[in-house]
Order: C-alpha cells, then sequence, then structure tokens
C-alpha cells in the first residue's frame, strides 16, 4: 500500500477536479516572483512553504499571515526556503481577514467507509473537538443537521460585526465534499482546514489530500 | 432471508436438540422454559439417552422427529452441533439457534468452527442465530425459548440484543413499571443473522411498532447504517451502544482523521439513519414507552399543568434544557383559566394547580391546553395524586371511620374520572400526552387504579420531570427527522462505502 501525502498545492489540484473552488494562489520558485505576484494580486497576502509530505504547516512554522508590502513579502519568502524543510514551492495567496475557522473533511472508517466531518477550525480544533460527522455522501439535509448538531453552531451566525456565513455555499461545499471519494477511489483523508468565511463567500485557505494505492503494478 | 427469519419468532413446532434431564445445564432450562411459558405449539426434545424429559417425549434422533420443526434450538456440546446442524438441515428444519458457545467469541482458533455452521445453513437457504446467543423470546405466542422464562403482556416493543442479559433487563425494565414487551432475541456472535437482518424482519413485523437494539460492535458499518435507515422510515429505532468511551486508532496525517473517535462515526451514522441513541437501559425503556402509544408530535410547544410548584420549575429547566418550548399562554386562554383557577395562580406555563381539589378543575385546565393551538405536546405532572389522598383518608386518625367509606369513594371516583378523561382527550386531540409522577417512584403505584388506568391505556408515566422531558425530546426529534426528509429526496447511498 503506497500512501501519498500531497502537498497544499497539488491537494487543491486534486480537489479542483472534483469541482471544490479554491482562491487564487501561485506557487512561486523564486524571491523576485513571489514578489511580483502578491503585488499583482494585490496586499496583504500570505506566503506559506508548500511540498509533499508537509501535513502541518503552521506546527513547522511555514506560514507567514498578513503580509503588507513587498518587503515582508520578500524577506517571508527567504525565511521560508531557508527552514530546512523540503519544499517545491512558496505559494503566495490572498489574505483573508475573517475572525473564524472552520474545518472540514473527509475521513475512512474501518468499519462505516468514507466519512465527512465539519467543524470548529483553527488552533482549538482538538481541543474544543466541536466537529460532528456523517457517512458520506450526504445530501442537503443531512448537511443541515451537522450545522445543527455543532455545540457552537452560533458562530455560523452573524458575529463580531462579520456577517453570517453563507449558508446555502456551505452546504453544498459539504455535498461536494462528501462526493470527492465517489470521483476519486484512492483518497484516505481530505482536509479543508481552515475555512475561513468573509463577506459573502468561504475561502478554503488550506488543503490537504492524502491517498493510498494497492501497492500492485 | 427475511421471511424466513419469521419461523425464528413464530414457530408452530420446536425441538431441543440437546435437551437433558439435569436442571443444571441449558438443554433442561430452556426446553423447561418453552413448556413453562405455555407455548402453545408442539414441542419435541431431542436426547439419545432418556424416554421423556417431564411429560415431553424424547427422541433419539433429528432423524427421527415426526416433522422438521419450523426452530430447532441447539444446546449440545460444541464438537457435537455442526453434525447436527446438518442433520437439521436434512431433516427439513426451517430455522436454527444455536445456544452452545465456544466460537469466535473465545478468540481467533475458534472462528473456523463458526464460518463452518454458516457455510452449511447459507447453502441450505436457513437462518441461522447465535451461536452464543441465550435464545428467543415472543409474548405474542408465549415462547420463551431462552435461559429465563418471563411472563408479561405483549406490547409492541421488539429487542435484539448482542448481549443476552440486556434482554432480562429491559423485561424486567417494563414488567416495573406494568409495560408489555414484544420480543426479544439474543443475536449472540451474530455469525450468519446479523443486528440490521432482524432489523429488516421487525421493519414488516406487524406485531413491531418500536425496535430497541443494544450493540456492542457492528461488522459491516455500511449494511447496517443501510438497514437501520430503512427500518427507521418506517418504525422508530432506539440504540444503546456499549465500548462508546474507546477511542479510535490515531494514525491519521489530517486533521479530520485524528478527530474519529470510533463512537463518534457511529454516532453519526445512526443520527443519519434517524435512529434514537441512548445511554443507558432506562434511556431505552423510557424512549421505548413514549414511542409506543404516543403519536409524534408537530412541534415543540409544550403545555404543561404540575401539582405542585417544585416540579413546575423543574420541569421547565428540562424542558428548556432539552430544547423544547413553553410558550406564554395567550390572553384568551388566560381569560379561562381565570374562571377556573383560584386568584393567585401563577399564570405561567406549566400552570400550577396548587394542589387544588375543586372537583372538575384538573379536567376543565387539561381540556383548554391540550387543546389550544399553542401546545404540540401536552404534560401532566402529578397524575394519580388525587387517587393517592383516598390512601390517606384511609389512614387517617382524625376523620371518623363511619366517614371514611364515602369520603375514599368520592375521592377514589373522582381520580379515575381524571385518567378517564385525560385518556378520551388524547385519543380525540391525537396529541402527544407525556405524564409524569413520583407515585412511580416506589411499587405503591400498583395500587393507584388511576395511574394503572393511565399505563394501562398507553399513556406512560414518568417517575421524574427530566426523565420525562428526555423522551419528549427524543419524539421530537425523531418527528423533525421524518419531516425534513419527506420534503426532499433521499441521496443514494448505495453506490459508495469501505
Amino acid at each position: 500500500m503506497a500512501r501519498k501525502v500531497f502537498s497544499e498545492y497539488q491537494s487543491k489540484a486534486f480537489l479542483r477536479e472534483c469541482g471544490i473552488e479554491f482562491p487564487q494562489e501561485f506557487l512561486a520558485t523564486s524571491k523576485a516572483e513571489s514578489a511580483k505576484m502578491a503585488e499583482k494580486m494585490g496586499f496583504p497576502v500570505v506566503l506559506k512553504g508548500c511540498g509533499e509530505g508537509i501535513a502541518h504547516k503552521t506546527e513547522k512554522n511555514l506560514v507567514r499571515l498578513n503580509l503588507k508590502d513587498k518587503t515582508s513579502v520578500e524577506s517571508a519568502y527567504e525565511d521560508l526556503t531557508s527552514s530546512g524543510e523540503k519544499i517545491d514551492g512558496i505559494i503566495v495567496q490572498k489574505f483573508v481577514p475573517g475572525k473564524r475557522e472552520f474545518i472540514a473533511g473527509i475521513l475512512k472508517d474501518q468499519q462505516f467507509g468514507y466519512c465527512v466531518m465539519f467543524g470548529l477550525g483553527g488552533i482549538f480544533t482538538e481541543i474544543l473537538r466541536d466537529v460532528t460527522f456523517r457517512l458520506s455522501p450526504i445530501s442537503t439535509v443531512d448537511a443541515e443537521e451537522m450545522l445543527h448538531e455543532l455545540k457552537h453552531s452560533r458562530l455560523l451566525g452573524e458575529f463580531r460585526g462579520e456577517q453570517a456565513i453563507n449558508m446555502k455555499k456551505l452546504l453544498d461545499l459539504l455535498c461536494k465534499l462528501s462526493e470527492v471519494p465517489l470521483k476519486k477511489k484512492n483518497v484516505i483523508e481530505v482536509d479543508l482546514n481552515p475555512l475561513i468565511p468573509w463577506e459573502n463567500n468561504i475561502y478554503i485557505v488550506d488543503a490537504l489530500v492524502v491517498t493510498e494505492d494497492e501497492g500492485k503494478n | 432471508m427475511k421471511e424466513k427469519i419469521r419461523y425464528l419468532f413464530y414457530p408452530e413446532s420446536i425441538a431441543v436438540v440437546g435437551a437433558s434431564t439435569n436442571p443444571s445445564k441449558w438443554g433442561f432450562v430452556v426446553l423447561n422454559n418453552i413448556v413453562t411459558s405455555g407455548y402453545k405449539g408442539r414441542i419435541y426434545a431431542v436426547n439419545p439417552g432418556a424416554n421423556a424429559i417431564g411429560g415431553i417425549k424424547c427422541y433419539k434422533k433429528i432423524n427421527d422427529l415426526p416433522e422438521g420443526a419450523h426452530l430447532a434450538v441447539i444446546t449440545l456440546p460444541r464438537e457435537k452441533v455442526f453434525d447436527a446442524l446438518k442433520e437439521c438441515i436434512a431433516k427439513g428444519v426451517k430455522s436454527i439457534m444455536v445456544i452452545t458457545s465456544g466460537y469466535s467469541e473465545a478468540g481467533k482458533d475458534h472462528a473456523e468452527l463458526e464460518n463452518k455452521l454458516v457455510s452449511l445453513c447459507r447453502d441450505a437457504g436457513i437462518p441461522m442465530a447465535g451461536p452464543n446467543g441465550q435464545g428467543i423470546f415472543n409474548s405474542f405466542i408465549n415462547l420463551s425459548a431462552t435461559m429465563a422464562y418471563y411472563n408479561i403482556k405483549p406490547a409492541k416493543i421488539s429487542f435484539v440484543s448482542q448481549s443476552g442479559n440486556m434482554g432480562n433487563t429491559m423485561i424486567e425494565w417494563a414488567k416495573k413499571y406494568s409495560m408489555g414487551f414484544g420480543k426479544f432475541i439474543s443475536s449472540g456472535n451474530e455469525a450468519m443473522l446479523k443486528t440490521e437482518d432482524y432489523y429488516d424482519y421487525f421493519k414488516d413485523d406487524p406485531d413491531t411498532d418500536v425496535v430497541i437494539s443494544y450493540i456492542e460492535g457492528v461488522d459491516d458499518g455500511r449494511r447496517f447504517f443501510e438497514k437501520a435507515r430503512e427500518l427507521a422510515k418506517k418504525k422508530p429505532l432506539i440504540i444503546l451502544k456499549s465500548a462508546r468511551t474507546s477511542q479510535g486508532k490515531k494514525s491519521a496525517e489530517s486533521h479530520t482523521g485524528a478527530m474519529a473517535g470510533s463512537f463518534d462515526i457511529f454516532k453519526a451514522a445512526v443520527w443519519q439513519a434517524g435512529g434514537i441513541l441512548v445511554q443507558n437501559a432506562e434511556e431505552m425503556g423510557d424512549a421505548a414507552f413514549a414511542f409506543l402509544h404516543q403519536p409524534l408530535p408537530k412541534g415543540r410547544k409544550v403545555g404543561a399543568v404540575s401539582e405542585g410548584g417544585g416540579w413546575a420549575v423543574l420541569v421547565a429547566d428540562a424542558l428548556t434544557e432539552e430544547g423544547l418550548e413553553l410558550p406564554a399562554f395567550p390572553q384568551e386562554l388566560i381569560a379561562e383559566f381565570n374562571k377556573i383557577l383560584p386568584f393567585y395562580w401563577s399564570r405561567n406555563n406549566p400552570v400550577d394547580l396548587v394542589a387544588e381539589r375543586g372537583e372538575g378543575i384538573y379536567e376543565k385546565v387539561t381540556e383548554l391546553m391540550a387543546s389550544s393551538k399553542n401546545v404540540d405536546i401536552f404534560m401532566s405532572l402529578g397524575v394519580g395524586y388525587w387517587y393517592g389522598a383516598a390512601f390517606k383518608i384511609a389512614d387517617s386518625k382524625l376523620i371518623e371511620e363511619s366517614m371514611k367509606g364515602t369520603l375514599i369513594d368520592y375521592i377514589k371516583a373522582n381520580g379515575i374520572h381524571q385518567a378517564k378523561h385525560l385518556i378520551e382527550l388524547w385519543k380525540r386531540l391525537n396529541k402527544t400526552v407525556i405524564c409524569a409522577s413520583d407515585i412511580m417512584l416506589s411499587d405503591d403505584f400498583q395500587k393507584n387504579e388511576a395511574l394503572k388506568l393511565l399505563i394501562d391505556n398507553g399513556i406512560f408515566v414518568y417517575p421524574t420531570p427530566d426523565r420525562a422531558a428526555k423522551a419528549v425530546a427524543r419524539l421530537c426529534w425523531y418527528a423533525e427527522y421524518l419531516r425534513r426528509r419527506e420534503k426532499q429526496q433521499l441521496t443514494d447511498y448505495s453506490s459508495s462505502g469501505a
């Protein structure tokens, strides 16, 4: 069994094929390129080290948020490329300023097969454990029920000056995510983490895909 | 296979294979319980060494039986089981319950023997329950082919349990509260017939209105889910799962993978299927008794009356915590209550009847509140108090003996009238009616004819307000689950899985 942990860039490409949308981003392989892309996109931006096998970027200190000008982008680039991790390139992304973070994902349970998850994301995910699961694929009704099960479902509403999360988009996203295993038979884990609601959209800022292929030739 | 499972629950003839003359052996106990429970079908005993056990004639071999019995209960030592099953099949036996232990439950080395039994029965197309199951109970035909024999009135509750003694627990539970019970099967190792196969059978069984299920583990999660979902679409399915606290494996790369404990996924599957999860036997009984006779509520609005202030406040807390609503009453309803209740009544929901003993007050308040459009669920707390007052009169050292008889008769008649009125109202309005009374805390409730009347007519009386509130919440949850799906087509799940 060959297990593969996709890079962020590869993960998003993989999931785009299943109809999941991500904000525009670039993979820069030089400092000049990263600065050029950041300017083209408009500040503030985020830079992230991207490489196969890298699952937890924050823990590995591979994320630089809210970079507001060219100088800070360039120094972030240098910083990330000298981290010692095996990196394919640096992702340049528009910074999403939303205050709330959610997580959605797919896992393959030994007994029940593919499941979809949704819950509170960000740095307290593992502590709060406010997540719900359903067997995949799900209907919109199932997705709605998942959201109601969250202990802190009120976080989906208006929050500290931010508008309520776009419910239709969230339900669509969960349904679509739950269908990924129908299209990609070798997937065993997916993380969309964090999902950040901002204005009328939900931005999937980071993604991780893990596949497992039978060891046959 | 589904149709053939009927032979397990409704056999017209039973052969106990491995019947014993020794009262300490399963082979005696099961035969004894079948006879003692009053089973009316044909009973055969197979024992090569005895002529008869009690009045039951013994046959030396299965082949000697006058017919292929509908059900063969196997209590033989393990080494004789395989051959016995072969003989049963050759004889034309229709279904088999293997009580004998020492198979997969004893470890991997013993699983092979179990697989052989399965192959044999599968090839012959014969349903086999067990092995290592405790037996089958069906009150509708007075059948106790089990370790214990049960004497309980029939009710349309069917129980599939992965543990034999949980059957005993639930039947005792029902008996404690004068409730009935229907069927119970101890599914044992589920070598061939799994929990979900019984779901499939209960789904179409006319003597089943509520299914309860005790689960330690499932083999094929997707199949379990599909069958549970099909059942829950038609009938309430209440599940008690043990081993809830064990954590899943932690070898995941993703956050999603790391967040999933094994019970998290099981719970999700049950909820998605429309099953009701409970924490213990008490909750399982409480839920089953509510689902058995109560119509599903149309909404979450509760109107409640209480004989006493403490319970009124406690039930308000419990209902609110369970996500139910206690709406304020409209002015016109308050005006009606003003005409009936003393001037100092609370004007809140729940209405505290302040132990007001005026004749007909309870009936009038109940009628008005339960009929209100503002009320989906009517709750009555302290039922049976009035009738119970008669016992206090009887014990009184102040009231003259010559006066007591008339007074007691009057009070009892009123208590009965209240109960009859509530039953009539319940049937007329077809609304959810939930009762609670602390009289249920002791066995004295058996003497309270008003309470007995409610229970015998299908209105269960909960011993505490919070247990009542929890049962109501479960009715609401299931009603809403069904309503949401009536509006929308279900996803097709058949194409995916592990």
